[in-house]
């Protein structure tokens, strides 16, 4: 039986385990030029420009309702959608070429057309939720350290799990979301503290993108393609059979007027 | 009656064995492609024939999820994604509405003149262009300085480390393998953020002398959803940046189409005079259709162009 170290693997190798403040510092020193000079600016930028901008009690609370929110990305582009939507249904109801019934019926059309696709972004997101836990393992499992944290997390909800059976409700412990646990527990499992930062990213990166994914595919690929003309066809023959009801009553459509 | 010769593989000029002439009633689950036509066999004949290599089909649909996971270019992607999420947004964007949309555009079969189409999918890979440019450029700098104040804000003030005891001092070296415990640099930060950090290490601190398992129990679930709220903060500053940015980058999308079609793609559409005289705001419900209006009109007309969500 052939058994082989791998010793260019950071975690078998004492020797090059940045584990200390010091080897850090050496590390960090290397990174000059350019990128310091970018770091510095983006320092600064956080500092003079979005500290004045988010210190304030509007994220405080998005933060309190967003809490417990699995996935909270969903939510915000959902609604940068509706204010892009909002905003162009604001355009069409103040555009002076256009006739009054076509300008109400687009609008109507334009706010039809976002809530059909956010229902459906919503809907196909929790889909496929528990695919992509699965695909999250997978995917995390690829690399070593990605595997034991992942035990690691797995191992600790059952403990909680096996607690929270004999506690009342009040005082039952949450389970850890493989995100959490990376940045409370993560140090246990990955010495090297730049492997971490990476893993914590990508295992963050990993489960934002399945919202970024299927709000992208309907907001930007399915709805454009599908649903506008479905929706403009309706807003066509709904004026055509005004018009003809217009031109079958002549009297009627003049009292409106 | 079975019939079975034509569940064949020609592929590898071998009659099949007869494990598979006799369908496996239970006992084992075989996923060969093979295998698909085993379904009619107790209707005593098989007609279906899958084509597919001997224990190929199954190992080939997983590979390409592990080849597509162990892609060095999908975890620059999931990093790119969990570090900038707006941006990330704006480069899935990118490759449905600047690739992916144009493409079907053009391709699908349609009443329309080509040059409409081909004028779609230029207005769609522009907007995905300048969607992905203006959101990546906005958002990347203010990513990093929030990840700055933020890394700070969740620092412990001076004040409240000089009340450590040399034992909590060493218990926190212990725990964390001993590094240095990291105090705050900026007194002005983001104190959102501090104030519940501050609020978290206070409970901490009362959990050194509260023995009571109840007691400690709720003071664990304070601190878990202090700790929740903080992460909601972290989400929402990164991601409100995209409210902000929604309205300037439409205008600007809307105001860079004509030339980056011009000059990029080098496309420009000549006015259908008569078209336009007859119904022009008929044309304006058309949602790839703004180019048939009068070029001094296009901004308005984009505007109008537009039919709902993140274009």
């Amino acid at each position: 039986m052939n058994i082989t170290m791998n010793s260019s693997y950071k975690l078998n190798n004492n020797y090059n385990n940045l584990n200390n403040s010091r080897q850090n510092r050496q590390k960090a020193q290397s990174f000059t030029g350019i990128s310091s000079m970018y770091d510095r600016f983006c320092n600064q930028v956080g500092v003079h420009v979005c500290r004045p901008i988010f210190n304030n009690q509007v994220i405080g609370k998005l933060g309190y309702l967003l809490r417990n929110s699995e996935n909270a990305i969903k939510h915000f582009l959902a609604v940068g959608s509706a204010i892009t939507s909002g905003m162009y249904v604001k355009q069409t109801l103040s555009n002076k070429d256009m006739d009054k019934d076509r300008k109400k019926t687009l609008a109507a059309n334009q706010t039809f057309t976002f809530v059909i696709s956010t229902i459906m972004a919503y809907t196909l997101d929790s889909k496929i939720k528990n695919w992509w836990k699965k695909k999250h393992e997978q995917y995390l499992k690829l690399s070593p350290e990605g595997s034991a944290v992942w035990d690691g997390m797995t191992k600790k909800n059952a403990e909680i799990a096996e607690k929270n059976k004999s506690l009342p409700k009040e005082l039952q412990r949450q389970k850890w979301s493989i995100d959490d646990y990376i940045d409370k527990f993560g140090k246990n499992h990955v010495m090297d503290e730049e492997a971490l930062t990476k893993l914590k990213m990508r295992s963050k990166g990993f489960g934002a993108l399945r919202s970024i994914l299927v709000f992208g595919f309907i907001y930007r690929f399915f709805v454009p393609l599908a649903v506008v003309k479905p929706t403009n066809w309706i807003c066509n023959w709904y004026l055509e059979n005004k018009k003809k009801n217009a031109a079958a009553n002549p009297a009627e459509s003049a009292d409106k007027a | 009656m079975n019939i079975q010769p034509i569940n064949y593989n020609f592929t590898r000029k071998k009659r099949l064995s007869l494990e598979y002439e006799q369908a496996p009633s239970s006992g084992f689950k075989d996923n060969n492609a093979e295998v698909c036509g085993q379904k009619n066999n107790n209707s005593g004949y098989n007609v279906n024939f899958s084509g597919g290599l001997h224990n190929k089909s199954e190992a080939a649909a997983k590979s390409f999820m592990e080849k597509l996971m162990n892609n060095r270019g999908f975890d620059w992607l999931t990093g790119f994604a969990g570090e900038h999420n707006v941006a990330a947004a704006s480069l899935v964007g990118l490759f449905l509405a600047g690739g992916l949309r144009p493409a079907l555009t053009i391709s699908l079969p349609g009443k329309k003149d080509k040059e409409d189409k081909i004028y779609a999918a230029g207005h769609s890979m522009a907007s995905g262009l300048i969607g992905f440019g203006f959101s990546t450029l906005i958002t990347t700098p203010l990513d990093s300085g929030i990840k700055y104040i933020f890394k700070d804000a969740n620092k412990m003030r001076q004040e409240d480390f000089d009340k450590l005891s040399k034992e909590e001092i060493a218990d926190y070296m212990r725990q964390n393998n001993g590094e240095a415990i990291p105090i705050r640099k900026l007194k002005k930060g983001l104190t959102i953020v501090s104030d519940k950090v501050d609020e978290i290490n206070a409970l901490k601190h009362q959990l050194y002398s509260v023995n009571d398992f109840v007691e400690r129990g709720k003071i664990y679930a304070k601190i878990r959803n202090l700790e929740n709220i903080v992460k909601g903060i972290e989400t929402s500053m990164h991601n409100v940046t995209e409210w902000v940015i929604a309205i300037p980058r439409a205008a600007l999308t809307i105001a860079l189409i004509p030339p980056i079609l011009k000059y990029v793609f080098h496309l420009e559409k000549r006015p259908k005079q008569k078209e336009v005289k007859q119904e022009p705001v008929t044309q304006n419900l058309q949602n790839n259709d703004a180019f048939s209006q009068n070029s001094q009109n296009f901004v308005k007309s984009s505007m109008n162009d537009f039919m709902g969500g993140a274009k």
